[in-house]
């Protein structure tokens, strides 16, 4: 009985310091982000801080807005270990137009950490035509119904402009045969090439005929039709400007009050649609038409690459745009627009947002 | 030979195993203020089986075969709760529990049951224990209700394998079924599978040591997809601030947990006046919160984003005093210290560390009218300490509460072979380390009724309700519970 009880307590003993497991010996959230923001005034010539500039810091853990304050500081604490992007902007107050924006990107913070550094700021205006919003998700429904998208334009300028000849192309993935996927540049040949769909409107570049008013909103839609008949979430696109119109369809729906943009692939015979969570869409000039070899940078008026993923790989140029945007969920009636309408520094994670519910128009 | 083989094979089954059940019979003295130190009761004696749960005891305590048939209805209900917990709990069980002495061969136990859970106004939580100290924790967009329901099996066999020496062996098993009404769409599923063993070794009547070894593994599995075709957004939090977003069509997220504990207890009986039992249990416990590894459209693996571990000691001693026939004191000691840290695996940072201490001393003491009924009065007094480093939330805390704990209650046979019950409990917590409330005020009546009039069965009634709120604030929760147990004496 005494062995067996000596036993029994060595086993115990075995089992009791068997199971403590030693923590780890750094501390996670820790870490410390400190910028300062500045820019160069014109009117003195001087490098003065950017007070009260709006801070975006995005990471795995989401994006959040801060300020940085009247000495163009902010101090960020006890951050978690992840991967930083900080971007400051501001509006000039006495021209709209106008941005003041910087970035500070891959800021790599590990256990107890500090990242100081100061984010030299440059002014960019945004004077022109710019995709503005692009509604993909589809509304929430079960019967995959997602033919209400659409894309709107704005005019941030103060004149008005023409859309006479351009053109609007998805770039999709299920289009890549060569390259790093689509909207790269393959060949460096100076053109983005997987052009899936690509839509024009009528007239050639240069023309006057279908002006953009100044300071307005231009919705595209891939079927002008009330689609909250068919889906009660959805929404109503009778009234958009423009609708995309596949003349080699035979099913395509067509609007006869609503103007069409018409399709330049014979070999395509299928409405616009973009896919709900990932894709890239361009808006060109229309100066480059051949869309085989792909589509000229030089001509390009915007391009916005969307994902489902913050892990997912960008493909579109950069060129055109340093990143691209987090899509919202599909079939969720969630759309993407830019914070600040017509604002676009070719940083798409920094300048969209996504919004409750498409904004057709306004 | 054959006999020893079968035990050893039942042995060997029931290794893994819990041995948590509710005893039935304290239905009895729940129904007299939960006085379950002052009260003598069948159920309640100072053995290593009552004592300490040690299956290898159960031997020498069940000696008479019965079945308890048990419906329970349990509501508990209130804005006072932490964020993610739900607004209002309905629970509905019912269990079966036999318990069959066979003599030399030894004694088994049974148990079957079927539970059915409704929580209501879940804010977001997709967890069934979203506050079970790990720093992490999932969640949707959505404040819903879950619905869980399952079943339960439990076997216990105990038995003299030579004389003195007792060996027992438990084995349960539990499903848990959930389903969030609105998105996420979140289904849950709990399996529980548990075993134990016991040994007790009885030098005389009194002296009796013994210990008993437990496992427990315990998996969640979390899926959520929305039936109205949108992708899902799921939250990994880290932490109570900080979350990673997920979405797609579907999202699975695991959590595994194993729990194994360990503890001797010895029973000393000093003298015909005195007798005393003691007992230690060290339990270690680590919860791993797993995702699945995408490649294409396959998931074939899981890596492990956060893992916790537990660890708890417990030493508990009671001992009780016949002052005479009609009376009783009783004296309850215990001290817990349960500790605990939470890491980041991807990166191999420490979350969370936190550690409560908790001593106990406790009295209680019981008066037998003759012929009438009895009486009992307990109070504790416990001193809590909890020390709180949560690193990445930026939130230290190390805190302390003084609480008191008072319970009264009587049994009366008011005519013959029918009893009625009624208690009333009071305590004051000046820290509720749980859900965060200052000075949490619980005032709690219950009822019973035991009838004995028939020769086969008896038949116990069980009704209480329990307010807990706060002197400084309006929040308050509300329980309502009621509980019937039918007690088979021959079948």
């Amino acid at each position: 009985m005494q062995k067996f009880l000596v036993l029994f307590f060595i086993i115990s003993s075995v089992l009791f310091v068997g199971c403590l497991e030693e923590p780890p010996v750094f501390f996670d959230g820790q870490s410390k982000i400190e910028i300062t923001a500045v820019w160069e005034n014109p009117e003195r010539g001087d490098i003065e801080p950017l007070s009260f500039a709006k801070v975006i810091v995005s990471s795995e853990y989401g994006i959040n807005v801060y300020s940085t304050d009247v000495a163009g500081l902010l101090v960020l604490n006890n951050l978690p270990a992840a991967t930083y992007n900080i971007s400051v902007r501001k509006q000039l107050p006495l021209d709209s137009t106008i941005i003041i924006c910087g970035t500070i990107n891959n800021i790599r913070l590990s256990f107890n950490s500090s990242f100081v550094d100061t984010i030299r700021t440059n002014a960019t205006s945004f004077s022109g035509i710019t995709i503005n919003e692009i509604y993909s998700s589809g509304p929430v429904n079960n019967i995959f119904f997602m033919f209400d998208q659409f894309i709107e334009l704005y005019n941030s300028s103060d004149s008005n402009k023409y859309l006479d000849g351009m053109i609007i192309t998805r770039m999709s993935k299920g289009n890549v045969l060569y390259g790093s996927g689509p909207g790269s540049d393959y060949g460096s040949d100076g053109d983005i090439d997987s052009v899936t769909y690509i839509f024009k409107f009528p007239g050639n570049p240069g023309e006057f005929n279908y002006p953009f008013k100044s300071h307005s909103f231009v919705v595209i839609a891939s079927d002008a039709v009330n689609h909250t008949k068919t889906v009660s979430t959805s929404i109503d696109l009778s009234n958009a400007a423009w609708e995309m119109y596949n003349q080699f369809s035979v099913g395509d729906l067509d609007n006869p009050n609503v103007p069409n943009l018409l399709n330049m692939r014979s070999d395509v015979m299928v409405d616009f649609l973009m896919n709900l969570s990932d894709d890239i869409i361009i808006l060109s000039d229309g100066r480059d038409s051949k869309w085989e070899d792909g589509l000229n940078i030089d001509g390009i008026i915007d391009g916005v690459e969307y994902q489902a993923s913050t892990n997912s790989s960008k493909t579109l140029d950069s060129r055109i745009d340093r990143s691209f945007v987090v899509s919202p969920p599909r079939y969720s009636g969630k759309s993407i627009q830019r914070r600040y309408a017509g604002s676009d520094t070719n940083d798409g994670n920094m300048d969209w947002e996504i919004i409750a519910h498409p904004t057709p128009g306004y | 030979m054959k006999n020893f083989l079968f035990k050893i094979f039942l042995l060997i089954i029931f290794l893994i195993s819990d041995y948590s059940e509710i005893y039935a019979q304290v239905t009895r003295l729940k129904g007299m203020g939960n006085l379950f130190i002052s009260i003598e009761d069948i159920d309640n004696g100072l053995n290593l089986y009552n004592f300490s749960n040690n299956p290898a005891w159960m031997y020498k305590d069940e000696t008479n075969a019965h079945l308890y048939i048990s419906p329970n209805y349990d509501s508990d209900k209130g804005d006072y709760k932490k964020n993610y917990d739900p607004y209002e709990v309905r629970k509905y069980d019912l269990s079966f529990q036999s318990i069959n002495p066979l003599g030399e061969s030894g004694t088994f136990y049974g148990e079957t049951g079927y539970s059915y859970e409704n929580r209501i106004k879940v804010d977001r939580s997709l967890r069934y224990e979203p506050y079970a100290g790990e720093a992490f924790s999932y969640n949707d967009t959505t404040t819903g209700s879950f619905n869980y329901s399952g079943p339960l099996v439990k076997f216990k066999y105990s038995f003299e394998l030579i004389p003195s020496l007792y060996i027992g062996a438990v084995f349960n098993y539990k499903i848990l079924d959930g389903l969030k009404s609105i998105y996420s769409r979140a289904k849950t599923l709990i399996r529980e599978t548990g075993g134990s063993a016991g040994m007790a070794y009885s030098f005389n009547e009194n002296f009796v040591i013994g210990t008993s070894l437990n496992y427990l593994s315990n998996q969640e599995k979390i899926e959520s997809q929305d039936d109205n075709l949108t992708d899902v957004e799921v939250y990994d939090f880290k932490g109570d601030h900080f979350s990673i977003l997920k979405r797609a069509t579907v999202i699975d997220r695991k959590i595994k947990k194993s729990k194994i504990t360990f503890g001797p207890q010895i029973y000393y009986k000093f003298s015909n006046e005195i007798e005393s039992i003691v007992k230690f249990d060290y339990s270690h416990l680590n919860s791993k919160f797993l995702e699945p590894f995408t490649q294409g459209q396959s998931s074939i693996r899981e890596y492990e984003t956060g893992y916790s571990t537990f660890d708890y000691y417990l030493f508990d001693a009671r001992t009780k005093f016949y002052l005479n026939e009609k009376s009783n004191l009783n004296l309850n000691l215990s001290y817990d210290n349960y500790t605990s840290w939470s890491r980041n695996t991807p990166v191999d940072l420490l979350v969370w560390k936190w550690e409560v201490k908790n001593y106990e001393i406790g009295f209680g003491y019981n008066y037998k009218f003759k012929n009438f009924g009895e009486i009992g009065i307990e109070y504790f007094f416990s001193s809590e300490t909890a020390d709180s480093l949560k690193y990445i939330d930026n939130d230290y805390i190390n805190i302390n509460s003084n609480n008191h704990f008072f319970k009264l209650g009587t049994e009366i046979e008011l005519v013959d072979k029918i009893l009625l019950r009624t208690g009333y409990n009071f305590s004051l917590f000046e820290n509720d380390f749980i859900c965060g409330g200052k000075n949490v005020v619980t005032n709690m009546l219950t009822f019973g009724v035991g009838i004995k009039t028939f020769d086969f069965f008896i038949i116990d009634l069980y009704a209480s309700y329990n307010e807990r709120s706060l002197k400084e604030s309006a929040h308050h929760r509300a329980n309502i519970s009621f509980n019937i147990l039918i007690t088979l004496l021959k079948f």
